[in-house]
């Protein structure tokens, strides 16, 4: 019970730095402003010429080459229609918003768990694909989170998915110097338990 | 409409005590099993299935009703709660405790347990708490009470006292609202179907209709406004929706602030259109009603344009162009004046100072030929690139303290004397400029009234609503590099990661981060 307290503590002030040391608030509606001005010829949904010409604007010192941005682009437009929508678009840059929280993901989850059995199964998958779906991309999505390898995603697997990236660690959320996790992660576990409580 | 619903019994409830009114009638006609009657049975997209439809699930299991804010012939409107229990039930308990109990053997786990151990002192710099310890309460079991729960707003029908015509329209209305994805939409969560009644939960708008706040909106809150809801009928026009039924009161303040974003409500009339065909069906509401609607030509999506150019003019003068209501149609003077379009400038536009660029918006909207009446695309333009662009050079001028336009949006007490010596001002130069709106020169202020009376210009003191508008933003709001690593990251999530981050943005109370 502490525990959690400690961890919802956690990300909130995570949230909470992250807030205030830079210039991202929890508006939404800045979010819809921008998702509004990067739709340049106002059919209400981004295509990739005019995501191109956003990023062609952008202040910043890299600058992503044609390919790059089509690849985005793609791996964005989650349903391959060709055009991002407001909530694809919302959905991609929600973390940059501090938004992902324990509080919205319990959410998403229960949403996903349609009769609350406490897990996710391939069934729910199935009802929520709809008519996108087709047995190998549900077995996909399973084993992206299904660490037990029992066939369903339970809360505690869903949590790990959305925080423990691989690629990045807790270094997403919590702002940690990668050395850190990577020496964290490299060890064992008698020997991690020395590293974090330094 | 007791079909093939379900076997249920669940139907009796609080909310719901109209089975005895119901004619037997009715339950006989509807129970021959019509498929389009039951909204589960139109499957739909992973995209149209964000909005979650649900069988024989009574809305009173999920969500508290907190209060009624309308009342229809075929049921009422009213604002839900999410509950908090919905988060927590017997069974997840049991399995969540068990599995996280198995978890913590995983060496997979990047942070060892240590809830035994002393608790580490947060700083950034810190490890964060390990997942599994904290993932044993952190199921959806428990949940802080003191945050503010979520609500949204719930339409309810009856369907025991509906035709099954009418319930195909409510239907209608669901299928075309989950196709809709627009910030400037009103966005559905959920429907419920039981028995007797269908929910539809939806996003709810806290800062009432437009009408609320037309007393007190000048030229630039209504560009704004325009400018938002020609956004949002583009968006629909582009999927082939037409709206048919675009008037003040279906278009909603999303918050209590001034600054507040609007939303189109209301897609009970609403229809899907091919291009090039006309509807027929004559619907809609009397004062935003196009000619060739009245006529029975038949009729396209243009009308909607023409029930903005209508909205725009009630906006903007705060009196109706054509007719009031339906009565109105008995009189043939304004009926003769609709049906051929004729639009009049009334005294009330001298009176509040419209410019001519507003005038020549709601003309375009209101040309009688639906082929030469502007498309909802051509509309968008006008205001992003004539309207608040003159809008914004007239703030400039008048910031400056030159012209008689935008003085009167300037007027506060505090500034009055200092108005009065720059009226004197103006009425010297626009005898030059002989008044014109088109033909502002550069402001030439003699330098010693504006050094002795402020050095800052006055119409600084009144906030410019033209910055909400998306054609400002354009020039403000960036790409920042935040957003594109936050991109990029989403990018090359898997499939289940993505569908859950949508699943979340989609369900998340969005009015809570405005």
């Amino acid at each position: 019970m502490q525990d959690l307290l400690y961890y919802d503590k956690y990300i909130l002030s995570y949230t909470h730095l992250f807030s205030t040391n830079s210039t991202y608030t929890y508006s939404l509606q800045e979010l819809a402003q921008l998702f509004s001005s990067i739709d340049i010829n106002n059919e209400g949904t981004i295509t990739v010429l005019e995501l191109k010409e956003a990023l062609k604007s952008m202040e910043a010192d890299k600058h992503l080459d044609e390919r790059t941005i089509e690849k985005l682009f793609k791996g964005i437009d989650v349903d391959q229609t060709g055009l991002i929508h407001w909530h694809d678009f919302l959905a991609a840059v929600i973390e940059s918003q501090g938004l992902v929280t324990m509080d919205n993901l319990a959410d998403a989850f229960n949403r996903i768990d349609t009769d609350g059995k406490g897990y996710i199964s391939k069934e729910d998958l199935k009802k929520l694909l709809g008519t996108d779906y087709n047995e190998k991309l549900v077995e996909k999505m399973i084993k992206e989170a299904d660490k037990k390898r029992n066939g369903q995603v339970n809360y505690d697997e869903f949590l790990r998915l959305m925080f423990d990236d691989p690629a990045k660690g807790y270094h997403s959320i919590f702002g940690l110097p990668k050395e850190l996790i990577q020496g964290v992660i490299g060890k064992k576990k008698k020997k991690a338990k020395v590293s974090s409580s330094m | 409409m007791g079909c093939n619903i379900s076997k249920s019994d669940r139907g009796t409830n609080t909310l719901n005590n109209t089975n005895n009114k119901a004619p037997p009638r009715r339950l006989k006609s509807a129970a021959g099993g019509d498929d389009e009657l039951n909204l589960s049975q139109h499957g739909g997209t992973q995209r149209q299935l964000l909005a979650r439809i649900r069988d024989n699930v009574e809305v009173t299991e999920v969500y508290d009703i907190i209060q009624t804010i309308g009342r229809g012939s075929m049921g009422e409107v009213y604002i839900v709660e999410k509950k908090p229990g919905q988060m927590s039930r017997e069974p997840s308990t049991r399995n969540l405790l068990n599995s996280s109990h198995s978890i913590q053997e995983v060496p997979a786990s990047p942070f060892p347990s240590n809830s035994n151990s002393n608790r580490p002192v947060f700083t950034p710099q810190a490890p964060p708490a390990p997942l599994e310890s904290a993932v044993v309460p952190s199921s959806p079991i428990t949940r802080s009470k003191s945050k503010k729960n979520r609500q949204y707003a719930c339409k309810t029908v009856n369907t025991l006292l509906m035709q099954p015509h009418e319930i195909r329209e409510f239907i209608n209305e669901v299928m075309i609202l989950r196709d809709l994805d627009h910030p400037n939409i009103v966005q559905l969560y959920e429907v419920f179907q039981s028995k007797r009644k269908i929910w539809i939960i939806t996003e709810v708008c806290r800062g009432g209709d437009l009408t609320s706040r037309i007393r007190q909106m000048n030229e630039e809150d209504v560009a704004v406004v325009t400018e938002q809801i020609v956004r949002a009928v583009a968006y629909m026009h582009f999927r082939n929706v037409c709206h048919r039924d675009i008037k003040l009161e279906n278009i909603m303040y999303a918050t209590k602030e001034d600054d507040s974003p609007i939303k189109l409500i209301d897609f009970g009339l609403s229809n899907r259109f091919t291009r090039g065909v006309k509807m027929l069906q004559a619907c809609g509401t009397a004062y935003t009603a196009a000619p060739e609607i009245l006529l029975k030509e038949g009729y396209t999506e243009k009308s909607d344009i023409w029930s903005i150019g209508v909205v725009t003019y009630v906006m903007l003068s705060q009196t109706y162009p054509f007719l009031k209501d339906l009565n109105d149609l008995e009189d043939a003077q304004k009926r003769e004046n609709l049906e051929n379009a004729k639009v009049t400038f009334g005294p009330e536009w001298e009176r509040r100072n419209i410019s001519s660029v507003a005038k020549e918006f709601i003309c375009m909207c209101l040309k009688k030929d639906p082929r030469t009446r502007w498309s909802a695309t051509a509309a968008v333009h006008f205001v992003q690139h004539t309207w608040i662009p003159f809008l914004e050079d007239q703030r400039k001028i008048s910031e400056e303290g030159i012209t008689d336009l935008g003085l009167t949006k300037c007027l506060s007490a505090s500034n009055l004397n200092l108005l009065e010596k720059i009226t004197d001002v103006t009425t010297a130069s626009s005898t030059q400029t002989s008044g014109s709106f088109d033909q502002f020169t550069k402001p030439t202020v003699t330098p010693d009234v504006k050094a002795e009376e402020n050095p800052k210009p006055i119409a600084r003191k009144v906030r410019s609503s033209l910055h909400n508008s998306v054609a400002y933003a354009r020039k403000r709001v960036k790409i920042k590099t935040a957003h594109l690593d936050s991109m990029s990251n989403f990018a090359l999530y898997g499939k289940f990661k993505k569908t859950i981050l949508m699943t979340m943005v989609y369900s998340m109370d969005k009015s809570r981060f405005v």
